[in-house]
C-alpha cells in the first residue's frame, strides 16, 4: 500500500506542478506524466503500482436491480469513477471528457468498455439524483448506490482517503473525494489512473490511452 | 469613497457590448485614503469570460477572468438574485484528494495579474437556484470587491452536457450492455 500511495501521488505532484507553472499539461505536446516502455510512451494517465484490486462488490444499479461489479465487468474494459451529484467543478468536467472521448472512438471498441460511477454521498445520492446526473452524458453509464460503511471500506482498498465534508451552512456540504477514473483493464486490474487536470489536458490524455486499453488490455512497459 | 461604476450597457452601448465583459473605472480619488500614493492614476476592474455551469441539482458553478490595473483589489463575495446564496470557494488538490473551501478573507486581485477562476480553482458557488437557466441565457451575479464595491455582472450559462446542450440528452446508449 505505501508503494501504491507513493507513486500515485508522485504523479500526483507532477501534475500540480505542471499547474501552478502556469503552463499546462498538454500545450507544449508534454503530459503531466507518461508510461514508457523501451524508450516508448505506451499510456499518458498515471500508473499505479501495484495495481488497484477491482472492487469485489455487489452494489445497486439505478434500476435497483443488484450490479455485481466482477461479474457484470468481466471482459470489459472498466473506468470506474467515485464522486457525486452535487458536485460543482470537478466531477462533471470528468464526466464530461470521458462522454467525449466515447463519442469520438470507434464505437466496436467503445462495446468493449463499461463506465461506472460509485456515489461518495450516499446520503444525498439516490438512484433517481444519479441516472439523472449520468444522463446529462451517456446513459448508458452504470451509476451505483452503496452504504457508509461499504463506501469507507471499499475507499481504504482503493488506497483512497476517507470521505470528509466541507460545510457550506444551512445543511449543505461539499463531499471531498479522489477525483482521478480508475481503468480496470481485462485483467480486473487497475493499472492507471486519469486524473482531473486543470487545464483540460484530461480529454486528450484519455483519447490517447482509451482506445487501446480498450483494444489490446493492459500493455506492461518493459 | 468616491468610484464611478458604469454599466457596461453604458459603456458600450446596449447592445454593443462584448457579453460576459464588464469594466468599471474607478477615480483615482477612491483610493487616496487607502494607500495615499496614487493620487492622478485610474484602476480599472475587468472582468470576462464570465460563465456558469449546472447540473442537475440546486447548484452552479461561476467562472471568470479578473484583470485589474491601477491598484489591486480583493474579490470578498458575491450574489446573484437567482440563487439563496453564493460563495467564494476553492478546489485545493493534496496528494489524490480534492478538497473544497470555503475563501476567507476574500480573493486578492494584484494589478496586472489576471485571475483566473475555472475549474480545479477558485469558484462562484451558487446554492439554492430553483429555476436553472437554459443554456445561452444570461443573468447577473453581484460581485463584490473591497475597493470597487459592487459590480453587476451579465454571466451566460454554458452547455454542459455531452450534446452540447446543458441539461439532459447526453449520448442515447442505452441497453448498449445488456
Amino acid at each position: 500500500m505505501p508503494v501504491r500511495l507513493f507513486l500515485l501521488i508522485g504523479g500526483l505532484l507532477t501534475l500540480v506542478l505542471a499547474a501552478c507553472g502556469g503552463g499546462s499539461a498538454g500545450d507544449d505536446g508534454a503530459p503531466a506524466f507518461e508510461v514508457k516502455g523501451a524508450g516508448e510512451v505506451i499510456y499518458r494517465g498515471a500508473r499505479v503500482t501495484p495495481p488497484l484490486p477491482k472492487p469485489a462488490l455487489v452494489l445497486t444499479d439505478t434500476k435497483g436491480e443488484p450490479f455485481d461489479i466482477h461479474a457484470e465487468t468481466e471482459g470489459y474494459l472498466t473506468l470506474l469513477y467515485l464522486g457525486y451529484t452535487h458536485c460543482p467543478d470537478i466531477c462533471p468536467v470528468h464526466m464530461l471528457d470521458l462522454a467525449k472521448v466515447l463519442e469520438e472512438m470507434d464505437p466496436a471498441l467503445v462495446e468493449r468498455i463499461r463506465v461506472v460511477f460509485i456515489t461518495t454521498d450516499p446520503e444525498r445520492d439516490d438512484a433517481a439524483a444519479i441516472r439523472r446526473w449520468l444522463d446529462l452524458w451517456d446513459n448508458s453509464f452504470t451509476g451505483l448506490t452503496i452504504d457508509q460503511d461499504t463506501l469507507a471500506a471499499l475507499l481504504r482498498s482503493l488506497g483512497m482517503p476517507p470521505i470528509t465534508k466541507t460545510d457550506l451552512g444551512d445543511g449543505r456540504y461539499a463531499v471531498n473525494h479522489a477525483t482521478y477514473l480508475i481503468a480496470y483493464t481485462t485483467d480486473n486490474l487497475g493499472h492507471i489512473v486519469y486524473p482531473y487536470l486543470v487545464d483540460g489536458g484530461l480529454r486528450e490524455i484519455m483519447a490517447h490511452d482509451i482506445p487501446m486499453l480498450a483494444r489490446e488490455g493492459w500493455r506492461e512497459p518493459s | 469613497m468616491i468610484w464611478q461604476a458604469e454599466d457596461a450597457g453604458a459603456l458600450r452601448g446596449s447592445r454593443g457590448w462584448l457579453p460576459g465583459t464588464v469594466l468599471v473605472v474607478l477615480a483615482a480619488a477612491a483610493f487616496v485614503a487607502c494607500t495615499g500614493e496614487i493620487e492622478g492614476e485610474h484602476s480599472t476592474v475587468t472582468i470576462s469570460e464570465a460563465r456558469a455551469r449546472f447540473t442537475t441539482t440546486d447548484l452552479g458553478a461561476v467562472y471568470f477572468d479578473i484583470h485589474i490595473t491601477g491598484v489591486g483589489d480583493v474579490l470578498t463575495g458575491a450574489s446573484s438574485e437567482i440563487a439563496d446564496g453564493a460563495q467564494l470557494h476553492q478546489v485545493v488538490t493534496e496528494g489524490s484528494t480534492s478538497r473544497m473551501r470555503r475563501v476567507e478573507g476574500g480573493i486578492p486581485i494584484e494589478p496586472s495579474v489576471p485571475v483566473r477562476l475555472e475549474p480545479g480553482g477558485y469558484h462562484v458557488m451558487l446554492l439554492g437556484v430553483d429555476e436553472i437557466p437554459e443554456v445561452n441565457e444570461t443573468f447577473e451575479v453581484v460581485l463584490e470587491f473591497e475597493r470597487a464595491g459592487r459590480l453587476p455582472v451579465p454571466v451566460r450559462v454554458e452547455a454542459f452536457g455531452s450534446d452540447g446542450r446543458g441539461t439532459g440528452g447526453g449520448r442515447d446508449r442505452e441497453g448498449a450492455h445488456e
